[in-house]
């Protein structure tokens, strides 16, 4: 078995706010192994961010709060880790780029402080050292000028370039994780493929495993060899990148599928999968994807749906599954193949 | 930068000059004359007083006197003070106003914005609560009860500082402290909601994941922007200050510049009323002068290109 940089088990994470308890994670649990890369996808507000964030503890306690579950980082449990140690984790094992990258960079300090000071904090060298490791950084990056850019605010940088000091930011220290929470939605199209075509060759180069949060399944599949979709604060279906996409179980990964554009395909209603995520102030006792559910059936409605695991660490939480349910062939990407094009076609 | 600090420095010589021609034409529009209000002069004599002081001529003309004059720097007699130039007087009595505001900011300003962070940082908790009602205290108690209340404990029932006069540096105490209260009071307030904006931005979120202690985050993240708000006020802050208060300089019998602000006009002392609002506006054009370059100092988004 190979390595397993960082295991997430059966966590759950609420907020308290004065309208009562919001249920964002109700029992993720995820693994991510040396060296790859996992995309965690599901739309907005189905706890993808705030199962990671939860991970570096970046969510402010309260409101935030951590109900259960544990947290494992190379093997060692971190679930109750306090502040002062995640300091000696954040930035230097493990670190984060975000969505918006004009508004991530403090705007009244150079870009190079910003970055030396993640160096300064981790490792015992000088100031120089840590400045010349931030313009190598820069440089690797693929930003222009570097030592000159080193003097620059962010102000002076397009999104695209911003993201990119971010990502020089985040792997200055070498972090063993990389968490990517949608970096590349702030971004035009063109500057999108750029960014995530460095991410991974610097995770080749680095060694680096890599969490992408996105809801668009282009960018999984321009870089995941494993996908997570979630789905109102739950995992819903989990396997290698290729089977999600051309065999998935999951009723909900079908439609997410489904609900993809393909290129060439003119004078067709886009599908999409009718209602809205259910309330996570009060969760349903079933699957929450019940109510949207084409094949809904009785027992959907009254309990949650276990794990069923199939091949290659494929697993699937739907009552479909069951031996008793009935047969159904749902659609994957096998139907229109053309685009996009799997990993290593880049 | 240099072409900067002319083309501003243009800008204000043209602001002041509006200023002064706005307020000498509508100083002239409120009804009476400088020499009515002593009921004890007839007619005949405040005519000749009127005349005297050249206030007897056409408007237009003596605007081009009073021009020439401001041109020299000479802003003439006062009305009221007999023998008295409006220069002499204000060279007397802002020295002392100056003083005055300067202890109550040197003051105010460390602890205003101290207690801002504090209070943002703690937010919901003790902390927090005490820095607000206190805030709320000093911006809604105003100065005339304040300064007596200080007067009655500190001066009547602890006799240990003096009631009022500005003689002895324990003299200054209470007029500094009754000043910087409500100061402190407005700067912690600023400094607190700009503090809240500041800690909910992104990009202190990302110095957080990059593993920076609390203490280093609020000190090179969070307090350079938050201070960017607070130096919008500070330029009419300090001038207000500086210029003199008039009810505390009231209060504590302090012989500053605050009071003529309100007699001047009260008394139709034109030449006092135009000198104080020249003097006023030309240091207020200074002080917002230097906030813009403080401003690019804080903030190099806005700095000034060379």
């Amino acid at each position: 078995m190979q390595e397993r940089i960082l295991e997430i088990e059966d966590l759950h994470f609420s907020f308290d706010t004065y309208a009562g308890e919001v249920h964002a994670v109700r029992g993720v649990s995820l693994y991510v192994n040396k060296g790859e890369t996992l995309a965690v996808v599901g739309e907005s507000g189905c706890g993808k961010s705030v199962t990671v964030q939860s991970v570096m503890k970046l969510i402010p306690t309260p409101p935030g709060r951590l109900k259960s579950g544990k947290i494992y980082y190379c093997g060692e449990n971190i679930t109750h880790y306090s502040q002062k140690q995640m300091q000696r984790l954040r930035g230097n094992e493990m670190s984060m780029i975000f969505q918006d990258p004009m508004t991530s960079l403090n705007p009244t300090m150079r870009i190079g402080r910003q970055i030396a000071e993640g160096i300064l904090k981790h490792e015992k060298i000088s100031a120089k050292e840590a400045k010349q490791r931030a313009i190598e950084m820069l440089k690797k990056v693929g930003i222009s000028n570097p030592e000159k850019s080193y003097r620059r605010y962010p102000h002076q940088f397009s999104g695209g370039m911003r993201q990119r000091v971010m990502i020089a930011m985040a792997l200055v220290c070498n972090p063993k994780v990389l968490f990517a929470d949608e970096p590349t939605t702030a971004l035009d199209v063109t500057t999108q493929a750029q960014i995530l075509e460095l991410i991974n060759e610097l995770k080749e180069e680095l060694g680096t495993s890599v969490v992408i949060i996105t809801h668009d399944l282009g960018v999984v599949a321009r870089t995941a060899e494993r996908i997570a979709v979630m789905y109102a604060g739950k995992v819903v279906e989990t396997g290698l990148a290729r089977d999600i996409f051309y065999n998935p179980k999951h009723p909900y990964t079908s439609g997410l599928l489904e609900s993809m554009p393909s290129g060439g395909e003119t004078g067709k209603t886009l599908a999409s999968i009718p209602g809205t995520p259910p309330d996570l102030f009060a969760p349903p006792k079933g699957c929450a994807f019940a109510p949207r559910c084409r094949y809904c059936m009785k027992i959907c409605q009254e309990m949650p749906p276990e794990a069923t695991e199939l091949e290659n660490g494929h697993s699937v939480f739907c009552w479909l599954m069951h031996p008793q349910a009935p047969k159904y062939e749902l659609p994957g990407r096998k139907s229109r193949l053309k685009t996009p094009d799997l990993k290593g076609d880049l | 930068m240099v072409k900067y600090i002319f083309k501003r420095l243009i800008i204000s010589i043209i602001t002041i000059w509006l200023l002064a021609t706005i307020s000498f034409f509508l100083l002239r529009t409120l009804p009476g004359n400088p020499f009515q209000t002593e009921k004890l002069l007839s007619v005949e004599v405040q005519e000749r007083m009127m005349a005297y002081y050249g206030l007897d001529r056409p408007l237009i003309e003596q605007y081009f006197t009073y021009m020439k004059n401001l041109l020299r720097g000479n802003m003439g007699y006062s009305l009221k003070y007999t023998n008295r130039t409006v220069n002499s007087i204000i060279a007397s009595t802002f020295p002392i106003s100056a003083e005055l505001g300067l202890r109550s900011l040197a003051i105010a300003l460390p602890i205003g914005l101290a207690l801002g962070v504090a209070s943002a940082r703690k937010r919901g908790k003790a902390v927090d609560y005490i820095c607000v009602i206190v805030a709320v205290i000093g911006v809604s108690i105003p100065s005339f009860i304040m300064g007596s209340f200080l007067q009655y404990i500190f001066a009547i029932k602890l006799k240990i500082l003096p009631v009022s006069q500005w003689q002895t540096p324990a003299h200054t105490v209470l007029p500094t402290v009754a000043l910087a209260l409500s100061l402190m009071a407005t700067l912690t307030r600023v400094m607190r909601a700009s503090m809240l904006e500041v800690v909910m931005q992104d990009y202190v979120k990302t110095a957080k994941a990059k593993g920076l202690s609390e203490g280093r985050i609020v000190w090179s993240h969070q307090i350079r922007n938050a201070l960017i708000p607070v130096l919008t006020m500070l330029g009419p802050m300090v001038t207000s200050v500086l210029m003199g208060t008039f009810v505390i300089e009231k209060i504590f019998a302090i012989p500053g510049l605050g009071q003529h602000f309100v007699n001047s006009i009260t008394g139709l002392d034109y030449t006092m009323t135009m000198g104080l609002t020249i003097f006023y506006g030309t240091f207020l054009v200074f002080a917002n002068f230097l906030v813009d370059i403080a401003y690019g100092i804080v903030d190099p988004r806005i700095r000034i290109t060379k």
